[in-house]
C-alpha cells in the first residue's frame, strides 16, 4: 500500500507514491475500495472492461476513478482486481473485476459524490509516480 | 492577523474581515466570522479559496465567505461571488456537485409532548419510509425515461401534480420548487443515475429530522412560520443525488475546455468556467436547473413520505395539518436582480453552501411571508440544535441576499472516526433524547456533533452582522440518516 490520507476539514485527500503508473491507478482503485465498502475482501466475480482517453496522466486518472465510483453508484459494484491491458499517460484499457456491495460482509461508507480537480496531480518523480486527489464526499 | 503565511486579512468590526486584493485579483475578499470562527481557519485553504474566487471574470463586488465557511474544492463551503451578466463567468466549481442540496422545514400540529410516547414508532417509521444511506433507491418509484423528463422541468410543480403534495407547499419553495430548464442538457448516464433516487435521502451529512421548537427570539415572525414554543417540526437536508452530480462531472469537463477556450485564467482548475453569454453556459443553465428541480421533487417527495408516516403514527389529520415552512438551496447559481453601487444590476450570483436571505418586501416572496422576509433554515448538529432565521436589507445589499447554511465542519471526517471509534455515539445520543436511526455506523461516527462548530456561534455572527436575524431554535429529537 502506497497511498496516505491527508488532513482536510471535509472532504478526503490522498497522495498516492508508487514505481509505476500502472500501480498509481491500482492505489487509486484501492482508495475507492475502501471509501465505498470499507478495509474488505472482495471477490472477481463480476467484470467490467474500461477504456479511456485524455490529454494527460491527471485527467485519466481522474476519469478512470470516475468510471469507479460511477459503477458503484449504479449498480453497487465494489472493485476488487484491476487488469491493465494497455497504459500510457493518455489511454488506459484493461478490466475492473469484482462484485456488487454485500451487507453481510462489506461495510458501508458515506457516499463518496466524485473526484474533483482541486489540486489534483500526476506526475513522474526520480522515485516512480506521485498522485494527489480530492474527493468530495 | 496571518492566517496563511501570504495571505494579509485585517478585521473590519466585531464580525468582517477583508481579505487584501493583490496579485491578479479582480476584487477583494470579505469572511463573516467571529475571532473564534477565524481562529478555526488558520491552517485550512478555505482562506485561500476565497481569493481564488476573486479572480475569476466579471466578479462583482467582494468574493464573500459566510462564518460557516470551510475547506471546499474550486470556492470554499459557505462561498458567495456575484458575476456581471455581460462580463462575468458561470462555475460549476461554484454550485458544487450537490446541486440544488438544500433544506426544507415542516411544522406540525403536534407538540413535544404528544411526540414523546410515539418517538421511536415514528423514527422507525420514517427510517423505513425515507430510503437513505450511499446509493439508496425507491424500489416503488422508478421513473420512466419520459416521466424522469417531467421531473427534471417541473420540479416540486410535478411532484404536487402528482399528488405528492400541495399547491400550499409550492408558494414555500424558492422560486416555487422550479426553475427554467432544459433536460436535453443532462447527460444520459445523468438520467441514468437519477432514475430511482428522487424521494431519497442520500448519505453523509443528509438528514430527516424530527424536533421541536425550544426557543423563539420573535414571537410575530415565529407565529407566521408556524412555529411556536414546544411545537414539533420535521427537517429535511437533501439534494440532487447522483444525477447532479454526473451533471456536475459532465459540465465540469464543458467548462475546461471553455476555460481554454475563451482564454480564462484560473488559479484552480476546479474553478473552471465559462462566459455567461456563452453556449456552455446556457447549456450548463439548462442541465443545473434540471438537476436543482430534481432537488426540489426529491425534498417534495420526503415530505410527502414525512406525512404519510405522520398520518400512519398519528392520524390523517395530524399529517393534514403539517404545513410546508419553507424550502431553500443552498448549492445554486442565479440570476437575480440587486443594487450595486447605486443602480439595479443583473448578475449571476452563485452560492455554495450558503443559502438565499430575501429581505421583508421582496417581489420573489410569497406573500405569505413577504412583510417578515424569506424564512432562512440553518441545520446545526445531529445533538445540538438548528436554527430558522429571516432574510434582512443587510443581507441583500451586503451579500446579494445571502447568508450562512449551517454549522460547519470543523473536524475532518478522519479525526471524528477516530474520535468516535471507541464510543457509542448512538448510546450517547439517545441518552440525550435523541433517537438515531441510520444505514450506516461511519456516517454517524463521521457525524458526531463535535465535527461541526457550534451553529449557534455561527448564527450569531450573521445575525449581529445584520444578514440574517433569528426566530427560533430549535432541538432535535430523532434523526434518519444514511
Amino acid at each position: 500500500m502506497t497511498y496516505r490520507f491527508l488532513p482536510h476539514t471535509a472532504d478526503v485527500i490522498v497522495q498516492i507514491e508508487a514505481a509505476s503508473l500502472a500501480n498509481v491507478f491500482r492505489d487509486a482503485m484501492a482508495v475507492v475500495r475502501l471509501l465505498v465498502a470499507g478495509d474488505t475482501t472482495v471477490t472477481t466475480a463480476q467484470s467490467h472492461a474500461v477504456s479511456l482517453t485524455a490529454q494527460a496522466a491527471d485527467e485519466l486518472l481522474l476519469r478512470f476513478i470516475r468510471e469507479l465510483l460511477t459503477q458503484f453508484q449504479l449498480d453497487t459494484f465494489v472493485p476488487g482486481e484491476l487488469e491493465i491491458r494497455e497504459l500510457d499517460p493518455m489511454r488506459f484499457e484493461g478490466a475492473v473485476m469484482g462484485e456488487p456491495f454485500d451487507d453481510a460482509k462489506h461495510d458501508a461508507q458515506p457516499e463518496v459524490k466524485a473526484v474533483t480537480r482541486h489540486g489534483l496531480s500526476v506526475e513522474e518523480t526520480s522515485a516512480g509516480w506521485r498522485a494527489v486527489l480530492v474527493l468530495d464526499l | 492577523m496571518t492566517v496563511t503565511s501570504s495571505l494579509q486579512v485585517e478585521q473590519i468590526d466585531s464580525y468582517r474581515w477583508r481579505v487584501e486584493r493583490t496579485g491578479r485579483m479582480r476584487t477583494h475578499g470579505l469572511i463573516f466570522a467571529d475571532t473564534e470562527l477565524m481562529h478555526d481557519l488558520e491552517g485550512d485553504q478555505c482562506v485561500q479559496q476565497v481569493v481564488n474566487v476573486a479572480h475569476l471574470p466579471g466578479i462583482v463586488g467582494p468574493s464573500i465567505a459566510m462564518p460557516d465557511i470551510h475547506w471546499g474544492y474550486g470556492f470554499p463551503i459557505g462561498g458567495v461571488a456575484a458575476f456581471d451578466e455581460n462580463d462575468g463567468v458561470v462555475s460549476p466549481g461554484g454550485v458544487g456537485y450537490d446541486i440544488n442540496c438544500g433544506v426544507r422545514l415542516l411544522s406540525t400540529p403536534l407538540t413535544i409532548d404528544e411526540l414523546r410516547p410515539k418517538l421511536s414508532l415514528l423514527a422507525d417509521d420514517l427510517y423505513g419510509n425515507i430510503p437513505s444511506g450511499v446509493g439508496s433507491s425507491r424500489s416503488d418509484l422508478k421513473l420512466s425515461r419520459l416521466e424522469l423528463d417531467r421531473v427534471l422541468e417541473g420540479g416540486a410543480e410535478w411532484a404536487v401534480d402528482e399528488g405528492f403534495g400541495t399547491a400550499r407547499d409550492l408558494e414555500c419553495i424558492e422560486a416555487g420548487g422550479k426553475l427554467d430548464a432544459d433536460p436535453g442538457c443532462v447527460s444520459e448516464r445523468a438520467k441514468e443515475r437519477g432514475r430511482n433516487q428522487v424521494g431519497t435521502v442520500g448519505s453523509g451529512n443528509h438528514f430527516v429530522e424530527v424536533g421541536y421548537v425550544d426557543e423563539i427570539y420573535r414571537p410575530d415572525a415565529a407565529a407566521r412560520l408556524g412555529l411556536s414554543i414546544g411545537s414539533v417540526t420535521v427537517f429535511i437536508h437533501s439534494g440532487s443525488r447522483g444525477l447532479g452530480y454526473q451533471v456536475c462531472d459532465d459540465y465540469l469537463d464543458t467548462m475546461v475546455r471553455a476555460a481554454a477556450k475563451y482564454h480564462i485564467e484560473l488559479p484552480d482548475k476546479q474553478l473552471c468556467c465559462a462566459p455567461l453569454n456563452s453556449k456552455e453556459a446556457m447549456s450548463y443553465f439548462g442541465a443545473m436547473n434540471a438537476a436543482a428541480n430534481y432537488a426540489f421533487a426529491n425534498r417534495q417527495l420526503m415530505s410527502h413520505y414525512a406525512r404519510r408516516s405522520l398520518t400512519k403514527v398519528f392520524s390523517p389529520q395530524i399529517a393534514g395539518e403539517t404545513d410546508l415552512v419553507y424550502d431553500v438551496a443552498h448549492n445554486i447559481a442565479k440570476f437575480e436582480t440587486h443594487l450595486i453601487d447605486g443602480r439595479h444590476q443583473r448578475v449571476c450570483v452563485h452560492r455554495k453552501g450558503a443559502t438565499r436571505a430575501f429581505p421583508p418586501g421582496h417581489p420573489e416572496l410569497t406573500a405569505r411571508y413577504r412583510d417578515i422576509g424569506q424564512p432562512v433554515l440553518i441545520p446545526g448538529d445531529m445533538g445540538r440544535y438548528s436554527f430558522v432565521l429571516t432574510g434582512t436589507e443587510g443581507a441583500y445589499s451586503e451579500t446579494f441576499g445571502s447568508t450562512c447554511h449551517g454549522a460547519g465542519r470543523r473536524m475532518s471526517r478522519h479525526h471524528a472516526k477516530k474520535v468516535a471509534r471507541p464510543r457509542n455515539i448512538r448510546k450517547e445520543l439517545e441518552r440525550q433524547g435523541i433517537l438515531i436511526r441510520a444505514a450506516s455506523r461511519r456516517t454517524v461516527d463521521e457525524e458526531i456533533p463535535e465535527a461541526y462548530k457550534d451553529v449557534a456561534t455561527v448564527v450569531d455572527v450573521v445575525d449581529g452582522a445584520g444578514i440574517g436575524q433569528k426566530v427560533a431554535r430549535l432541538r432535535p429529537v430523532a434523526v434518519v440518516k444514511g
